[in-house]
């Protein structure tokens, strides 16, 4: 027949269990390392050696003790004891909401690991100085405000009628691409290269082309030279033009960049490697760089605002129309 | 096989594990680096010293589930500080003092008590381990648990000892003389037959259902901490729970009914009086919550 439970059955095992456990130290032998009992209490324990970690927590009361303590400590929130004998339906009630409470504010109130990216950015600055004085010494991150500036301080904006977006400032590229803003109407442009105020070429390009890519036949650019380059666009009220000063960067400018981008590469999360190579190469002026790395950035994290801002930074440096989208 | 040609195939089985985990492996340290900050730690050495670990973990077998199970992130900073990486030990203070500090005192230190212990730590840790390849004790945390958890065990054991070490208060040792509200009074040859009866009791469960049953009712452990405990879902927990109670139930009675003369052949009188004394204990405790 099966015995028939009493009510109060499961108080009465609680003191039993307490009264009399099974603990026999002698039996329990050596207790398992500190790893062990870790990854007991974090669930990590693999089968092969449950068998013999519950074999030794059943008689090692210190052990046992100690792996509850632990998975204590782990709960994500505060755990109510079963009181020996029931507490009245309210009193348990209060404590059942005030832990519900506790658990809501701890996990609501937790301060996130994951710090804004204006933090880490700063960090990871800190910690390329420290780790790489000679390529990063003189590396700060552009703050806030210099992000949102209306009108970045640029010494060689486009000027004219039409605004010529790249190459500007400094490049690395010995054949870019030629872009700039169309002008609405415009039957055609022609750009032209100048070197020293003297013509190295020129070429047409149809109407509602903004692009030029590099003329195959024309050999490549120069580095360390400074080059200006023109747009005359046809317009529906007359010719227009705009003009660009660019330099290309020296050799050992070129060095220096693409050494601290390898070391970015090698020393910086993924998710935020693009953003601090957009802020290295703005601070060196490689706008070219300096777009790629921060497009690539916000399409990695398009809802963060530093990110956002720097893009939006860097094609104000660049005179871009995107911005004014 | 000479020892050159040794070196040069554990070379090469080497970079072909570093190909095949590379992704894994880069994802551990820049997980590491978003937590502890970035430390000037080579991502070669860091991945040379994980796959290392790994690799002698996982013996003959695959390394990659071991991989899956480790928490690279954590080994990042101990790697960092078993190099002796700049900034790292102040890192790891940084970090785990604090929350170490904490644990002591919810687990009875005094504040003063918590800090002294927790303070000794780190100092332990940069001692050399009795045996290994690592120059620190740190150095061979690896990483099959959280390295919280890993150090939150080491504090605990220490916590435990020196709770052992210390003197009996004075107030103990003086005879007994009043009964406290938590107190629960059995008349000894009662006593005796429960205990007699739990002693065999307890040799007719499983390991795991003797470890269920003293989770719950002793350590006052909730259904998902036993089942993280146990590694079975919490369904599981219910049914172990159920069956070990009606084995312990069955087996109880018929221990006290069974039980040698003398030990009073009664199940009922015992539980009986059991339960008479938990009322008491019960209503001693309500007087003390309303006063």
């Amino acid at each position: 027949m099966k015995p028939e439970r009493s009510p109060d059955f499961e108080a009465g095992l609680e003191h039993l269990a307490r009264r009399y456990p099974p603990d026999d130290p002698r039996a329990a032998g050596d207790c398992p390392d500190e790893i062990a009992l870790a990854r007991l209490a974090e669930g990590r324990a693999g089968d092969e050696e449950r068998p013999a970690l519950d074999r030794h927590l059943v008689r090692c009361a210190s052990c046992q003790a100690l792996v509850v303590d632990l998975v204590r400590e782990l709960s994500p929130r505060p755990i109510v004891r079963r009181p020996l004998l029931g507490l009245d339906p309210v009193a348990g009630f209060g404590i059942a909401a005030a832990a519900l409470l506790v658990a809501v504010l701890v996990f609501f109130g937790r301060k996130p690991r994951v710090a804004p990216t204006e933090d880490q950015l700063h960090v990871f600055a800190a910690a390329l100085r420290g780790a790489r004085p000679d390529l990063f010494g003189d590396f700060r991150p552009l703050t806030h405000e210099e992000r949102v500036a209306p009108f970045p301080s640029s010494p060689m904006r486009s000027s004219g009628d039409v605004t010529l977006v790249y190459p500007a400032e400094a490049i690395l590229e010995a054949r870019p691409a030629f872009r700039w803003t169309p002008v609405p109407g415009g039957a055609g442009a022609t750009v032209t290269l100048l070197r020293k105020g003297a013509p190295l070429w020129t070429r047409r390009i149809g109407p509602g082309e903004a692009r030029c890519d590099w003329p195959p036949p024309e050999p490549e650019l120069e580095p360390g030279a400074p080059y200006v380059w023109t747009v005359a666009v046809d317009g529906p009220l007359g010719p227009v033009q705009g003009q660009r000063s660019f330099r290309v960067a020296a050799a050992e400018q070129r060095r220096a960049f693409l050494e601290r981008r390898a070391e970015i590469e090698a020393r910086i999360p993924n998710e935020l490697k693009d953003l601090v190579v957009a802020h290295v190469a703005i601070r060196a002026a490689l706008l070219g760089e300096a777009e790629a790395a921060a497009r690539a950035a916000h399409g990695r994290r398009s809802d963060d605002p530093v990110t956002r801002e720097t893009l939006l930074h860097v094609l104000r440096l660049l005179g871009s129309p995107e911005v004014l989208r | 096989m000479t020892a050159r040609d040794q070196e040069e195939r554990r070379a090469s089985r080497e970079r072909e594990l570093l190909t095949e985990h590379h992704d894994r492996l880069r994802g551990f340290y820049d997980e590491g680096a978003r937590i502890y900050g970035l430390l000037p730690l080579s991502f070669s050495t860091f991945a040379g010293r994980v796959l290392g670990i790994a690799t002698r973990l996982a013996a003959c077998r695959w390394v990659e589930p071991v991989l899956a199970r480790t928490s690279g992130e954590d080994l990042y900073l101990t790697i960092a500080c078993d190099e002796q990486v700049p900034a790292s030990w102040e890192t790891f203070t940084r970090v785990f003092v604090p929350r170490l500090e904490a644990l002591a005192q919810r687990r009875g230190s005094s504040p003063r008590e918590a800090e002294e212990i927790v303070r000794e730590l780190p100092g332990d840790l940069a001692l050399p381990p009795p045996r290994g390849d690592a120059r620190t004790r740190l150095g061979t945390f690896e990483g099959t648990a959280g390295l919280f958890s890993w150090l939150a065990v080491i504090l605990l054991r220490r916590l435990a000892d020196r709770f052992r070490a210390r003197p009996a208060p004075e107030a103990t040792r003086e005879p007994v003389t009043s009964t406290g509200p938590s107190e629960v009074l059995l008349d000894e040859e009662t006593a005796r037959s429960f205990e007699r009866a739990l002693q065999s009791t307890w040799s007719r469960l499983t390991d795991r259902e003797t470890l269920a049953v003293l989770y719950k009712y002793r350590r006052g452990l909730q259904q998902l901490e036993i089942a993280r405990l146990l590694g079975v879902g919490p369904s599981r927990v219910t049914r172990l729970l159920q069956g070990a109670v009606e084995k312990m139930r069955a087996q109880i009675d018929r221990e006290l009914r069974d039980g040698p003369p003398g030990s009073g052949r009664d199940p009922d009188r015992c539980w009986r009086a059991l339960q008479q004394a938990l009322g008491k204990q019960m209503e001693a405790l309500a007087e003390g919550r309303d006063r």
